[in-house]
């Protein structure tokens, strides 16, 4: 048998990335911002290129809706005054202007909001770039754009990790770990494997990410850091472990072990690993998650009868596992939404199918978000304003988003299959 | 200040996240890591046919044996207590439906269930290695009830 | 004559403690139409706005079938599970608390003078210009309440809108903003009578509440 060196450690530059995922934008929501965006002035090509991305971002957002530019009018100043009315009878809420600037080695960007009902300029800013970084620069100009709007920070710079599979001629699947923008665009593959990936989740500084790896044989957690390539298996036993996920502060992971054959959570303290043991009973509890302040996990806990939400406090000394679900026969995956004020999880409906659902804390019903039959996976915009799904349509896996103010998105993959998304923090 | 401090961050950033690199794993070295003791190869072609025949099957969110299973079973105990050298690798799986890390432990206390039945039967613990594939091994692909019940398994190997 | 004086002063004294007895009586009378219009001049704002009791704290016990409406209708994306109380779903909600109608059919049983009258018939003109402009964002908790001030000209332009009370959902508050942005102007302003205008309606507060 041959017996090549198989663990190669492949350094992908920008150009070489993998493909790219196709956004679609399938849905609008109801009453966005009316925004025109003139194309910035200077080079064209980058100036087309950036308006595209721009738009794309926000119309992605749900929140904005962005005026053809076939419909755009010239824009006129009289006086160093901006003429307000025409845009005013285009029902425009806001006009956006910019500046495309060429500058020794680097790309940078200014650019102008007029609220047109207020008829006065209300920003002005600048984003610093580089040149062959002109989607990053789009994206931070996008979310400059967004939050001056909404007051709300923008996701358009963030990150997704998710997996990839693809079959051969022979049914023989490949599995990679991908890391992209959050439009899809500039794919990596940060792992690529023959036996299965799952649970990938961001580390709080966006430079690692933990996963699960079935290489070994049996599942088991590992971190790998996003630059280099650096990975390790976060414990050296040879036990079954999953389900990985980050505290805010970056310094504990809490992990799924299976020890004495059931699924138990615990806490494993990064700097000199040490474990410790969350739960202890006959039934499973998994898929632990941490409170966005840190001092409280969720976890889907089998001990009802049927996977319920659970809470655990961790301030408190001996903490008990709070039951948070009531509704239904299956609730897992849970996560918080930033603010704290709910979570987000997948819900088995009374018919058997799979929704993304919310429940905010001071509410006691259920709201059901998606519609498909198996949604699964859903992960949380860092803005708390949008999530990423997996769906499956047609028999294919491939990503899926909602805001929560009704826009809709599919991403689906370049090749093979894709599933199990996790979104970066802001990045900035 | 604020400029270079701006383009600073933006250069660390982008150089961040455009230098990823990216691991290859491939068949033979998953291979060479595999779980120690349990080597398919070394058991004979009757032992292995008679541990192929030993699927034991289960209901959709359920890991409890059902007397079928049993039946199966007491066949894999007869052939451990025959040989009483070998161990068995049980490795349970479940459906797609649902969440993978839920379904991950599903198929660990589905391979549970057949580990303890068989200890119930007086075989050592120690010869039994469990593990769970969870929903990532399908046998059968396909989102149809069929495909989803020959994948609720535990495989005995 | 000293002693009329104090014959007097005391009789002074007596009608003071009746009138003040007899207005409190009157106020608190009153008090009840005059803060169902949530309209006021400005010093009044903080003492009369009376926000929804947070009852939403309250847990209603959950039934154990309860049961959770699947997703099949694709015009209407949120999906709302029964409880107890079933929950209102209109897309366009009453934003103010307007039981204006409710109330001034009330109010004509006890007798109200002409002002009065005139005050509500514009408040509900703004109120029903705001609530066509204002589309409450999806999938926000409910029981949010926000509050604004609004300086309007005798035009009926409004030159600046203030959030004095957030929802704690931003998403909630730009919305009212953008409402009242859309607004612009209450083009009714121009046949209100001066005095009226500058006595309440100047500077208004007006509350968005669906629930």
């Amino acid at each position: 048998m041959k017996k090549n060196i198989l663990l190669v450690a492949i350094l992908l530059f920008p150009i070489l990335s993998y493909g790219e995922l196709f956004l679609e934008i399938t849905k609008g929501s109801e009453d966005p911002y009316k925004v025109a965006m003139i194309p910035f002035e200077g080079n064209t090509i980058v100036s087309k290129q950036l308006n595209n991305i721009m738009r794309n971002d926000l119309i992605r957002t749900g929140e904005f809706s962005i005026l053809d530019e076939e419909l755009l009018l010239p824009v006129k100043i009289i006086n160093d005054e901006l003429i307000y009315s025409d845009w005013k009878l285009l029902g425009m809420d806001y006009l956006v202007t910019g500046t495309i600037i060429n500058a020794n080695n680097s790309l940078d960007i200014s650019y102008e909001i007029f609220d047109i009902h207020k008829k006065r300029k209300v920003r002005s800013s600048k984003v610093f770039g580089i040149p062959n970084q002109i989607r990053q620069l789009a994206h931070y100009t996008s979310d400059g754009i967004y939050e001056s709007i909404t007051g709300i920070k923008g996701i358009a710079a963030t990150r997704l990790l998710y997996v990839n599979e693809t079959k051969d001629s022979s049914f023989t699947s490949t599995y990679k770990l991908m890391l992209a923008d959050s439009d899809g665009a500039n794919e990596k593959i940060l792992l690529s494997s023959s036996e299965p990936i799952i649970s990938p989740s961001w580390a709080p500084d966006g430079k690692r990410v933990a996963y699960v790896s079935f290489e070994t044989g049996i599942a088991k957690v590992f971190i790998q850091e996003i630059a280099s390539g650096k990975r390790e298996a976060v414990l050296s036993q040879d036990a079954q472990i999953s389900s990985p996920s980050w505290s805010p502060d970056g310094k504990y992971l809490s992990l799924t072990l299976y020890q004495d054959g059931n699924a138990e959570i615990y806490i494993l303290r990064l700097r000199d690993r040490t474990l410790t043991r969350m739960t202890n009973q006959f039934a499973i509890d998994t898929e632990s998650t941490w409170s966005p302040k840190g001092n409280k996990i969720l976890f889907t806990s089998g001990r009802s009868g049927s996977p319920q939400i659970y809470e655990l406090d961790l301030r408190k000394l001996n903490p008990k596992a709070k039951r948070i679900s009531f509704e239904g026969t299956y609730n897992a995956k849970a996560s918080y939404l930033p603010n704290e004020e709910g979570i987000i999880f997948v819900h088995r409906s009374s018919d058997g199918l799979f929704h993304i659902a919310l429940k905010y804390n001071r509410e006691n019903f259920i709201r059901i978000l998606t519609e498909a039959n198996m949604d699964e996976s859903p992960s949380v915009a860092p803005n708390g304003n949008m999530v990423i799904y997996g769906i499956k349509e047609k028999d294919l896996s491939m990503l899926a988003g909602f805001s929560l103010s009704g826009a809709k998105f599919k991403l689906p993959a370049s090749e093979g299959e894709v599933r199990e998304p996790a979104w970066s923090n802001f990045l900035r | 200040m604020n400029k270079s401090i701006n383009s600073l961050f933006a250069l660390l950033t982008i150089l961040i996240f455009s230098a990823c690199s990216s691991v290859q794993i491939t068949e033979e070295e998953v291979a060479d890591q595999s779980v120690a003791g349990v080597s398919i190869k070394s058991k004979s072609t009757a032992t292995q046919a008679v541990l192929a025949n030993a699927v034991v099957y289960f209901e959709y969110d359920q890991f409890n044996l059902t007397s079928k299973s049993i039946q199966a079973l007491k066949g894999v105990s007869e052939l451990m207590k025959r040989n009483s050298k070998i161990t068995i690798s049980i490795e349970g799986h479940a459906d797609e439906r649902g969440t993978r890390e839920y379904n991950l432990a599903l198929g660990q206390r589905r391979a549970d269930s057949v580990a303890n039945y068989l200890i119930a039967n007086g075989i050592n613990r120690n010869r039994l290695i469990k593990k769970s594939y969870g929903e990532e091994r399908p046998l059968s692909l396909g989102s149809n009830n069929s495909a989803w019940a020959k994948n609720r398994r535990v495989e005995i190997k | 004559m000293i002693a009329n004086y104090k014959y007097l002063q005391a009789s002074l004294f007596s009608f003071c403690i009746h009138a003040a007895i007899f207005l409190y009586i009157y106020g608190t009378f009153n008090a009840n139409t005059s803060k169902t219009l949530l309209i006021s001049k400005p010093l009044q704002i903080e003492l009369k706005f009376e926000l929804p009791s947070q009852d939403s704290k309250e847990q209603i016990p959950i039934l154990p079938n309860t049961n959770v409406t699947s997703g099949k209708q694709v015009s209407e994306d949120i999906i709302y599970s029964k409880t107890k109380d079933e929950i209102k779903n209109s897309k366009k909600n009453a934003l103010i608390e307007s039981n204006i109608t409710n109330l001034l059919s009330e109010e004509s049983a006890i007798e109200i003078n002409s002002e009065q009258q005139e005050i509500s018939m514009y408040a509900q003109k703004i109120i029903s210009m705001i609530e066509n402009a204002w589309m409450k964002p999806r999938n926000i908790p409910e029981g949010l309440v926000a509050n604004l001030r609004l300086k309007i000209r005798s035009t009926g332009r409004i030159t600046s809108a203030e959030l004095i009370k957030s929802s704690g959902n931003i998403r909630f508050d730009n919305s009212a903003l953008q409402a009242v942005r859309r607004v612009e102007t209450f083009n009714f302003f121009n046949v209100m009578p001066k005095t009226l205008y500058e006595k309440e309606f100047k500077i208004i507060a007006i509350s968005f509440n669906p629930s």
